[in-house]
């Protein structure tokens, strides 16, 4: 029932039926409601109306069937990788990747810890890095509105990097993960 | 005693990290009969940082940015607990007026989580306006914790020996109009959530606890207040100007998740009164006490256990120093070490799968804090 | 209470140290046999009835570990801690589960962190926080933790240190100082 070997290449060229698909893709984006690490109490008040996240057709859904991005919201302690891994290959291709936090760039101040990943980029592909500790409500919001330049112009594609490349992001996973029981495909 | 599983009959099922309705980043694995759970078991370790560890390799003063991360809705009780723990170790007094600066900071922040957690609780059963509501008052508390400090989240302004600057001009105006603004808000969000009856049908009788579990497991803070118990830090052993303020101990008896959203309701009154007692009576003069240079300070060695009030109970830092330049160990124990690995496994035993969602947000457990 | 504890301290433990006392607090260093007697009297007829923590100091120095039970009164909240050294080497400590529900989770993390096992304790070897760990338990004094995290998470990115004055005087062409250097500070 599922696949057992890597999908195919989707095919590379640019039609404006992608162009306007990529725009409708940009204005709706839904967020996976995960909450990782610390950065997730300053996703709470972009519901609220002061800062309003609706307004860019970005709204929080519970599973990651029906979402287009998953936020890391700070460091990954190990055992929250396996899952967050779990999570990623259950949504639907295309699909982005926020990382807040200094954390997630090069370690930040748990660079030293025997269980936080320093550098998360070489475990999952990451499209947008937003910076601060923590970014305030208006710096994600910053960082949406790149992601969405992005997609418009078709330079998001941490998807397709993930699909060509999954021999170079397992073998990193799996020198991180000992007890891993997750399948060896992408779903 | 734990109940047997019986594969064949039971439904087993994981209420993941992954999931709006937990409280943070932890797992619950459940086995149900129909709709009724029999066994549950608490999974925590998704947040683990080993902090502990780290705080072993810096030193003294490098640890108080680090210290504030360990609870991240509430820092500031984190900071006063090792800046007391660090003063008692070294013998440092604190200055009069930086004790009521103290208060003021640790009230506005209960205030804060109060308000979030009291929105919460409606939150869980469907009724997202009170939690918008809730997280829209606490936005005007933190806009002053910016002000104060720089950052809305993570403060780092109780530094050992006092306040690491005085209030800007003007503050105790502005933070006695916040005030305002959220007495005038306080009576409509009564209405829609305390005064609704499909809200009173899922709390009232739901999530009892025992009043002979408070002293068999060692509940602290709101979860024991609404059982009954008076137990409070900030009355039996007072701390920086708690001995100097007129206040009673809040609690009720109910013993469900109704009568624990009373008492966070009944307490942002309190902080409210409080936070009026301290504005209207703090004293001149320095802020802080000068530190000997902070890259060659020794403390004499010795042990201690300081304790504090935060808004889900009693919080309490072990440190233990021998006389280095880096701390020796430090163990930190937050309340919700007991309430979401044994209270929470022997609550849902009975309960409904419905409510499992309400009885967690009612204990207001933070996961970062059990596993630091 | 402080009177109680001291009598029941006299008759139990014979020999003890006082590590820190004040108002309502008490923390005593007692031999490792004498520590369930202590605590069951502490409990039993003077009131301490409620267990807030286990802890573990590794005091490698002297190949040991300091175990320290921290009590608390429930009628007016006073702090009794109670510590004994034991061996650093199979270190096995006797179990509190049976008195006190939430020791277990105590003793849980302590097996974890340090290695130190508990007999009797009903749900020793389950992980509690970590997850398929393979090393020694990392909160001992001999795990180096900033070896580990290079060696399993890989080297960290290269970071650039860039001196103020440099930057400013290729931007502008000139450094001046507005600020007087003070004297040793350069």
């Amino acid at each position: 029932m599922y696949c057992n070997r890597i999908p195919d290449r989707p095919d590379e060229r640019k039609r404006i039926w992608d162009r306007v698909d990529d725009m409708a893709r940009a204005n709706s984006l839904w967020v996976t409601a995960y909450g990782t690490g610390c950065g997730a109490i300053e996703l709470r008040p972009l519901h609220t109306s002061r800062f309003d996240m609706e307004r860019f057709g970005i709204a929080m859904r519970p599973t990651p069937r029906q979402a287009d991005v998953l936020i890391i919201s700070g460091y990954l302690a190990v055992k929250t990788l396996k899952r967050v891994i779990r999570v990623y290959e259950q949504m639907q291709d295309p699909k982005y990747i926020i990382a807040l936090g200094s954390c997630t760039i090069n370690g930040g101040m748990y660079f030293d810890s025997y269980n936080t990943l320093n550098i998360l980029d070489r475990y999952l592909p990451v499209d947008v890095y937003v910076n601060g500790c923590m970014p305030r409500p208006e710096a994600i919001i910053d960082g949406f509105s790149l992601l969405m330049r992005k997609i418009k112009d078709g330079h998001a594609d941490g998807w397709k990097h993930y699909r060509e490349n999954l021999d170079f992001y397992r073998e990193n996973q799996k020198s991180v993960i000992s007890d891993w029981d997750l399948p060896d495909y992408n779903w | 005693m734990i109940p047997p599983t019986d594969p064949g009959r039971l439904t087993h099922l994981f209420f993941g990290p992954q999931h709006p309705g937990v409280t943070g980043n932890m797992s619950v694995e459940m086995w149900f009969d129909g709709d009724e759970i029999t066994r549950a078991i608490t999974h925590v370790g998704y947040l683990h940082r080993g902090f502990e560890k780290l705080m072993e390799r810096r030193l003294w003063i490098q640890n108080f940015p680090l210290v504030c991360r360990i609870c991240v809705p509430e820092p500031d009780i984190n900071e006063e607990c090792y800046a007391l723990a660090v003063e008692a170790l070294d013998g440092i007094e604190v200055p009069e007026r930086a004790r009521w600066i103290r208060t003021l900071v640790l009230e506005l922040a209960r205030l804060g989580v109060n308000l979030m957690a009291f929105g919460g609780q409606a939150g869980t059963i469907g009724l997202g306006t009170g939690a918008m509501w809730g997280i829209t008052l606490r936005d005007f508390v933190l806009d002053l914790f910016e002000e104060l400090s720089g950052g809305r989240i993570y403060h780092m302004y109780i530094i050992p020996g006092g306040v690491r600057r005085d209030l800007p001009d003007g503050f105790a105006d502005r933070v006695l109009s916040v005030l305002e603004t959220i007495e005038e808000r306080l009576p409509e969000m009564d209405r829609l959530i305390l005064n609704n009856s499909v809200f009173k049908d899922r709390t009232v009788g739901v999530g009892p606890v025992d009043k002979s579990w408070i002293r068999e497991m060692g509940l602290v803070g709101p979860v024991a207040r609404g059982s009954g118990s008076r137990r409070d830090v900030r009355k039996d052993h007072p701390y920086e100007a708690y001995s100097l303020l007129d206040f009673q101990v809040v609690s009720e008896d109910g013993c469900d998740i109704y009568s624990r959203a009373l008492v966070r309701r009944r307490e942002i009154d309190l902080s409210i009164d409080l936070i009026r007692q301290v504005l209207s009576s703090v004293p001149e003069g320095p802020v802080s006490v000068p530190l000997p240079n902070l890259t060659e300070w020794r403390i004499p060695s010795g042990e201690v256990y300081t304790r504090v009030e935060s808004s889900r109970g009693e919080y309490g830092y072990y440190v233990v120093s021998d006389g280095g330049l880096r701390p020796r160990r430090v163990h930190v124990r937050g309340p919700s070490y007991v309430h979401a690995v044994t209270l929470l496994e022997r609550m849902l035993v009975g309960a409904n799968i419905a409510d499992v969602s309400n009885i967690m947000v009612s204990l207001t457990t933070c996961p970062p804090e059990i596993e630091r | 209470m402080k009177d109680c504890l001291h009598g029941m301290l006299t008759e139990s433990a014979r020999e003890w140290d006082v590590v820190r006392e004040s108002d309502g607090y008490l923390h005593v260093m007692v031999p490792e046999e004498r520590v369930l007697e202590v605590i069951l009297g502490a409990r039993g007829r003077c009131g301490m009835t409620v267990l807030q923590l286990i802890s573990a100091v590794d005091r490698m120095e002297t190949g040991a570990f300091q175990l320290t039970w921290i009590m608390e009164g429930d009628d007016d909240g006073s702090v009794f801690m109670v510590s004994a050294f034991y061996p650093r080497e199979d270190c096995t400590v006797p179990t509190m589960g049976d008195l006190w529900p939430a020791a277990v989770a105590f003793e849980r993390e302590l097996r974890e962190m340090y290695g130190i096992r508990f007999p009797g304790n009903p749900r020793q070897d389950e992980d509690f926080l970590l997850e398929g760990w393979k090393e020694i338990p990392p909160m001992r004094r001999d795990f180096n933790t900033l070896e580990y995290s290079m060696r399993t998470f890989g080297e960290r990115r290269e970071r650039k240190h860039i001196d103020p004055r440099e930057y400013i005087s290729e931007m502008t062409g000139e450094w001046d100082t507005p600020v007087p250097i003070k004297d040793g500070e350069e």
